[in-house]
């Protein structure tokens, strides 16, 4: 946007003549003098093109008149659209972070994170296992994707029998894709198949197969009292 | 504070358990932690597992919808 320059020949900065006058203010016209201006007179205010006000004496508010002042040098407001402010308010305010998380949140993205309680038990019978300090259940779930991190101590095998089963997951996988995962273990006894990776079924129960043996579990029989599983992550659509 | 329990995607085969924990900060609710959840299956097992985990009157609104019946098998070989 071209600024109107207000410097006399001298240098000095000159009132718009139209404003003060056709005398200007010290009787000496500027070399850029606006004419055409019908605002009424002010003293001592400089309009530029770039819409600054500057006052001529400290402490005086030439707000209203200087807008006059303004359009008449300037011409109309810019037109906005009405739109505009309506759309920053939707927007703006919508994109908070606890509308994320919902279904007709920002974006229309669900993401959020949380916590589980993965819990053992046996497949022939359930049992009543004892659980160490550690017992910690992550997750994080994008649209219909979750992942889930687990670690797990036991101190006692509490009567289980069977298949070894891990539940209590945030969402039950999607039924026909098989979603398998990685985990480490320890105290387990020699017979245990190895490697083994764990696996999670449609009806969320998370189990450990010999990873070229699909027949051959990891099972009571397996595991010792203070059988330990840390690092489970099981990444699945649901 | 207080917690909120909440029910999500409950549907004849399944059901979603969500808590969170809020306080009230100058009489506005603000959640603490992070949300727990669990997907119960409508299984033998999985109602089972509601019997003895979920509260009323968040049991009974998913026995509901549930029926009378387990309307998911879980197989052995799965």
């Amino acid at each position: 946007m071209p600024i109107l320059n207000l410097r006399n020949t001298a240098g000095e900065f000159e009132p718009i003549p139209a404003m003060i006058g056709p005398q200007g203010l010290q009787g000496v016209p500027g070399p850029n003098e606006i004419t055409t201006a019908t605002a009424t007179p002010l003293s001592g205010v400089l309009v530029g093109k770039d819409g600054y006000v500057k006052e001529g004496e400290a402490g005086e508010d030439f707000a209203a008149a200087a807008h006059a002042a303004q359009h008449a040098a300037n011409g109309a407001d810019p037109i906005i659209p009405a739109d505009i402010g309506a759309a920053a308010a939707d927007d703006l305010t919508g994109h908070i972070s606890t509308l994320v998380t919902g279904a007709a949140g920002a974006h229309g993205l669900k993401q959020y994170h949380g916590t589980w309680t993965p819990s053992f038990y046996g497949l022939t019978t359930a049992g009543s296992p004892v659980y160490g300090a550690d017992r910690i259940g992550e997750f994080s779930i994008i649209g219909n994707l979750c992942l889930i991190k687990a670690r797990v101590q036991l101190t006692s095998k509490g009567g289980m029998v069977g298949r070894l089963v891990l539940s209590g997951v945030p969402e039950l996988p999607r039924p026909g894709l098989v979603h398998n995962g990685t985990f480490g273990y320890v105290n387990a006894e020699s017979t245990a198949p190895t490697p083994v990776l764990p696996y999670i079924d449609a009806a969320g129960r998370i189990m450990f197969s010999g990873q070229s043996q699909a027949d051959v579990f990891l099972n009571d029989t397996n595991i010792k009292d203070n059988f330990f599983i840390t690092g489970l992550n099981i990444l699945y659509f649901f | 504070m207080y917690e909120i329990i909440s029910i999500k995607s409950l549907t004849t085969g399944q059901a979603v358990i969500t808590k969170d924990s809020y306080i009230d900060v100058n009489g506005t609710p603000a959640k603490v932690g992070d949300t727990w959840q669990r997907a119960y299956v409508n299984s033998t097992r999985g109602r089972g597992e509601v019997e003895a985990e979920v509260p009323e009157p968040y049991r009974s609104a998913i026995m509901a919808v549930w029926g009378a019946e387990p309307t998911v098998v879980e197989s052995a070989e799965d």
